[in-house]
């Protein structure tokens, strides 16, 4: 298959080459196994338990804000200053809630969440919030 | 004739491949997908003869191939569980429409709380639709279960639907060695499907599944499914007699193992039924006379045949991996109903096992047998008890506890 996209002879040769010494880099294992013993845990009556805790829930904050979903954005939304006028459209539209304010009164934004969806850039009524491109295209 | 190493997966759609299907209309889902990769791929690289078409939901998937079916068509797809159950309204007016459609579902336990691993409560959901249904429970049996199913839903003494379902996981994504049948032979057990009843030509124009008013009529074409299922009951015998003439593998509609002299028995269907097996030959060896039967045909139900394995025996217990939630194991009941009247009826124990992929464990099945002495030494038996370890119980509660559920109440 990859004679179709490489050109032929050395390249091809070459990287068949490469993946042959990787492999062969890696020595063999012997790998021993032995039947496991069974599982002696003995047999229970499961009790009654109310839907409280036996329905599946689980009785905790959401963890996503822990996980630092910004790394998808391509662009960011930057807030100009001088131009908003705290109205807070861009707040009540970012439909990942990713938008505070500060003590000032103006949108601050979580960029570890922020996926850059630019919602808050067309709800912005002052046209105030610019996209900027995350990383340029070399 | 080969052999392969294969996926339950891919013994289904070699059996798929075999009976040379004109028509699988797919929908994807977990653990079912592979069916219709594989499948995708050699109708890609022209290995098939086939019209394969991506659907929007099961349920329209389940239309078309049961319409592709009411034109003279064979169809053939599949799909498993929450699929099984978006598509469930055509279920029964497929087989309300008596055309041979054969799918397979790949059983997964049902939502919720949602999960992927099997249990058996999606393909016992479509129980009483006129969908016949053969359980598997190695690879082998996949492959040959499809060959069987075609010939069994074709005959003109059954023309109904039929679901081959194997256990999601466990069998869907283990490798087993498969004999894949020469085509030429599987053409000869198998010939082209001619429809007398339903087909489509522009020359002998008909309307199909048409509506009813009054229930006479109702009652007429209902009753009729449930005669040609029981039908099928005969026809099925007929059809694996000449299977294993040609094969050299037989199937019956259940199967006996260490059965015949067995004073203790343990009803299971499904790839688990393995797990059975070799419990029963532990039990042999510790001097408990146990067997074991597998149920193959859950419809039509076997009852003659479980009648005759079952009766004599001290105690039955029926292992269910399912659960009718208000009752309890739903094969207890079925294999209840059928040694009820019988007058040398076994005692009676119902256990709940492998829902959601549970594994069941050697120490559960001893428990298991314990109880069938003991209740067989009482003269009864009362109630359903879910196989459960006390190490299952103590990861679950620090489930509950990392939910923070544990002392709410």
């Amino acid at each position: 298959m990859l004679a179709g996209i490489l050109s032929e002879g050395t390249e091809l040769d070459e990287n068949v080459k490469l993946a042959l010494s990787v492999f062969l880099a890696v020595a063999p294992l012997d790998i021993k196994t032995v039947e496991a013993p069974p599982e002696a845990s003995p047999v229970i009556i499961v009790p009654f338990e109310p839907a409280q805790i036996s329905s599946p829930t689980i009785n905790a904050l959401g963890n996503s804000p822990l996980r630092m979903t910004g790394n998808w954005r391509v662009f960011r939304p930057v807030w100009n200053r001088e131009v908003c006028t705290k109205c807070m459209a861009c707040l009540a539209r970012c439909p990942d809630g990713c938008i505070s304010l500060d003590e000032e009164g103006f949108p601050c934004v979580d960029y570890e969440n922020c996926k850059g969806c630019l919602i808050c850039v067309r709800a912005c009524p002052a046209e105030g919030i610019e996209k900027v491109r995350e990383a340029q295209v070399l | 004739m080969k052999r392969e190493m294969l996926t339950g997966n891919a013994a289904a759609a070699w059996g798929v491949r075999l009976v040379e299907v004109d028509y699988v209309p797919v929908y994807p889902i977990t653990p079912q997908t592979e069916i219709i990769e594989t499948l995708a791929g050699w109708i890609s690289d022209g290995m098939m003869d086939t019209r394969f078409v991506t659907m929007d939901s099961e349920h329209s998937m389940i239309t078309a191939a049961g319409a592709a079916s009411a034109t003279g068509a064979r169809a053939f797809t599949a799909t498993s569980s929450q699929g099984l159950l978006y598509g469930f309204e055509m279920i029964y007016t497929v087989a309300g429409w008596r055309v041979p459609l054969v799918m397979v579902n790949v059983s997964r336990g049902l939502s919720s709380p949602i999960t992927l691993e099997p249990d058996h409560n999606d393909i016992l959901a479509i129980r009483d639709s006129g969908f016949l249904q053969i359980h598997c429970e190695t690879c082998q049996e996949v492959l040959d279960s499809i060959i069987l199913a075609y010939r069994l839903a074709e005959d003109e003494r059954v023309l109904l639907p039929v679901m081959v379902n194997m256990d999601g996981f466990y069998l869907s994504f283990t490798r087993e060695p498969v004999e894949i049948p020469n085509l030429e032979e599987v053409r000869e057990f198998l010939p082209p499907y001619r429809p007398k009843h339903a087909f489509f030509m522009a020359s002998q124009p008909m309307a199909q599944g048409v509506a009813v008013l009054g229930g006479p009529a109702y009652s007429y074409f209902k009753y009729q499914m449930h005669l040609a299922s029981l039908k099928a009951l005969e026809v099925y015998g007929e059809i694996c007699a000449e299977f294993e003439r040609e094969f050299r593998r037989g199937y019956g509609p259940v199967e006996g193992y260490m059965l015949e002299d067995a004073e203790y028995a343990l009803v299971m269907a499904g790839s688990f039924s393995t797990l059975g097996k070799k419990a029963v030959k532990r039990a042999r060896d510790k001097g408990i006379r146990a067997g074991l039967l597998k149920l193959r045909l859950l419809r039509p139900f076997p009852e003659a045949d479980l009648r005759k394995a079952l009766e004599g025996k001290k105690a039955v217990a029926v292992l269910d991996q399912n659960i009718s939630v208000g009752k309890g194991g739903i094969l207890y009941s079925e294999v209840a109903s059928c040694l009820c009247n019988s007058k040398k009826r076994p005692v009676l124990l119902s256990f709940i096992g492998g829902l959601g992929g549970k594994n069941i464990s050697p120490h559960e099945f001893e428990f298991l047998f314990e109880k069938m002495i003991e209740a067989f030494e009482e003269g009864t038996s009362s109630g359903t008890h879910l196989l459960y370890t006390e190490k299952e119980w103590e990861e679950m509660s620090l489930l509950k506890r990392t939910a923070e559920n544990e002392g709410k109440a």
